[in-house]
């Protein structure tokens, strides 16, 4: 059996790495989209538009991520830092 | 010919729609009342003649409400689990009052009606018809932006088909097809009287219409002492007073400038 080179090691572990980023902006960008549309929902003074009634029946997913937020907000400084991977 | 009427509260607005429906009048001829103080009805009530034109009076609370229900059941179908947290019934009460409804109201009614052949539309008070044109270039404005932010979520997920996408895709095609059709088939006319408040707002509105592009060709003086131009580059037509209630004669005074602008 070859050992991994110090080099594949160090791919991998960008590559995860990068994953990760990639996957954590993608939740922080359908956060911001849930916001913008059904932030009045959890009490933020955003004005309903009808834009965000009509596209209700199908914003499952957003409106969990929409709690997400409010979770975050019991701990920003906390999320914050696991953005960073700084325990 | 798609025609919106426009100035200040008292001035004989609905007076003028109902002459230029008189003069358009047709099977595919309507006559939207946008302003939320239906006076439509009492004046075609008082001329007892047949008239060839169907007249629209939106009753917006009563849309809210089909809007609403209908949007319930749709959840209900859907299995929307979160249902119960947010009652829809309540959300009447919230929505009624909150800003931008009256507005988007108003805009629905405009998109509903203006692929008639011919329509003339009474607008509301300037202040919330000013904002209703606002609301459909805002709302275009963050459609599109909307639409780059969920567009982009949806390549980093992989995924091809999105209900909500589709909603907002379909929903700012209609409102850049109402902006185009406003912008290039419709006509706004001012209807004024000669005192310096109505003079004054009448002047703002065309202001406003001309810097967002829409056409401004006609202004009706309503019963008017004098023949005097009040704004430049604008036809203008003079109603006297002893015929300022009058839609019929209204409707003869305006007829041939109206039929040169339909030609033009």
């Amino acid at each position: 059996m070859t050992k991994p080179r110090f080099i594949d090691i160090l791919r991998i572990f960008f590559k995860e790495r990068a994953y990760s980023i990639y996957d954590s902006e993608t939740l922080e960008k359908e956060k911001l989209f849930s916001f913008l549309l059904y932030g009045w929902m959890i009490g933020f003074p955003l004005p309903v538009t009808f834009l965000s009634l009509d596209t209700l029946p199908y914003a499952e997913k957003e409106l969990k991520k929409l709690f997400l937020i409010i979770r975050d907000m019991d701990d920003v400084f906390g999320s914050t830092l696991g953005k960073f991977d700084i325990d | 010919m798609k025609v919106f009427v426009v100035g200040k509260g008292g001035v004989g607005k609905s007076t003028v729609c109902v002459a230029l429906a008189l003069i358009l009048q047709s099977k595919d001829t309507m006559l939207v009342s946008l302003d939320p103080a239906h006076n439509i009805s009492d004046i075609v009530k008082n001329h007892e003649v047949m008239l060839n034109f169907e007249i629209v009076e939106p009753d917006f609370e009563k849309e809210l409400s089909i809007y609403l229900k209908k949007l319930t059941d749709e959840m209900k179908r859907e299995s929307f689990r979160y249902l119960t947290v947010f009652n829809l019934e309540n959300l009447l009460d919230v929505l009624r009052y909150s800003p931008g409804t009256e507005e988007h109201m108003l805009l629905e009614n405009i998109k509903r009606y203006i692929d008639r052949r011919h329509v003339v539309f009474d607008t509301p008070p300037t202040g919330l018809f000013l904002k209703v044109l606002g609301l459909l270039d805002s709302s275009i404005l963050w459609m599109e932006k909307l639409m780059e932010l969920r567009q982009d979520i949806l390549e980093r997920k992989g995924i091809k088909e999105d209900p909500i996408l589709t909603i907002i895709e379909k929903r700012l095609k209609e409102y850049v097809k109402l902006k185009n059709t406003l912008q290039n088939e419709a006509i706004f006319i001012g209807v004024t009287t000669e005192d310096r408040l109505s003079l004054k707002e009448t002047e703002r509105i065309f202001g406003f219409l001309r810097k967002k592009g829409y056409s401004v060709p006609l202004l009706v003086v309503n019963r008017a002492k004098e023949k005097k131009v009040y704004l430049e580059g604008i036809k203008h037509v003079f109603i006297p007073e002893y015929h300022d209630r009058n839609p019929f004669e209204i409707s003869r005074k305006i007829h041939s400038l109206l039929k040169l602008e339909i030609q033009e």
